[in-house]
């Protein structure tokens, strides 16, 4: 029996518990006090179960009770999965993929930045910054809109995920959790350590991964 | 009237160099070549 509390901060949070409720394999979702819904059960304590699910409200639970996690953020010196971000989804794309030459996201929010990064219509052209996660360099093209997107260009091949940004990031968390179940979790695993699993699960909440050939 | 008339006149001039910019503008943004095919991840 699979046991997730989810500590809920926001959208991304309540969309992740609903992608999680109907995963096979899950047995009992339930939310942190003192998030309230009908949907869902409300517990005082994470106290029992197997994962918690979240941002930093999750690894402050998780580790006060010596619960493994699933968050957003990076972990340090926890047991859980980290990075279950649109950041994660990039670099799980990423793996196995000859001479990557852009890892890129487009996020909502200002747009800043001077190099420029072309997506799939409707984002199109957008400027962006290089911020690093975890070693790894991004170019994170922020705009106008609620869509969100990440994509990676190797030199054979080309992969993107196009979505709503709050539904796109609830799913890199939920997916993350489902490769946190599925771990022998004894410290801090990035979501992409196990990329196939991670972008299956995904895939199966409802992200669509396209890719094309670079070959003319 | 004819105070009006070079107003209306410089105006329209003014919005018609301004949508021609904003055309050009948008021609010289990059697009994506598309070609996308959605993929299993295993």
């Amino acid at each position: 029996v699979s046991r997730l509390v989810v500590a809920v901060e926001g959208e991304v949070t309540m969309r992740a518990a609903q992608s999680l409720v109907v995963h096979p394999g899950v047995d009992e979702v339930s939310l942190l006090a003192p998030a309230k819904s009908v949907h869902f059960p409300t517990v005082s304590s994470p106290a029992g179960c197997d994962l918690v699910i979240g941002s930093e409200k999750a690894a402050g639970a998780g580790k006060k009770h010596g619960i493994p996690v699933a968050v957003t953020g990076t972990l340090d010196d926890q047991a859980g999965v980290f990075l279950g971000s649109p950041v994660g989804l990039a670099l799980a794309l990423a793996v196995g993929m000859d001479m990557v030459e852009t890892i890129a996201l487009a996020l909502p929010g200002e747009a800043s930045g001077d190099t420029t990064v072309v997506f799939p219509s409707p984002i199109d052209a957008r400027s962006a910054i290089v911020e690093h996660y975890d070693g790894h360099a991004i170019q994170v093209a922020r705009g106008q809109g609620t869509l969100a997107a990440v994509m990676v260009m190797g030199s054979a091949r080309h992969r993107v995920v196009l979505d709503d940004n709050s539904f796109l990031t609830g799913i890199a968390l939920a997916a993350a959790a489902v490769v946190g179940l599925d771990s022998e979790l004894g410290t801090a695993i990035p979501a992409w350590s196990r990329s196939v699993e991670y972008l299956q699960a995904a895939v199966s909440m409802g992200l669509v991964i396209g890719e094309r050939s670079t070959a003319a | 009237v004819n105070r009006i008339k070079p107003l209306l006149v410089a105006g329209a001039i003014a919005a018609a160099v301004i949508s021609f910019i904003r055309v050009r503008l948008s021609e010289d943004q990059p697009v994506d070549p598309g070609g996308w095919k959605p993929v299993d991840p295993a």
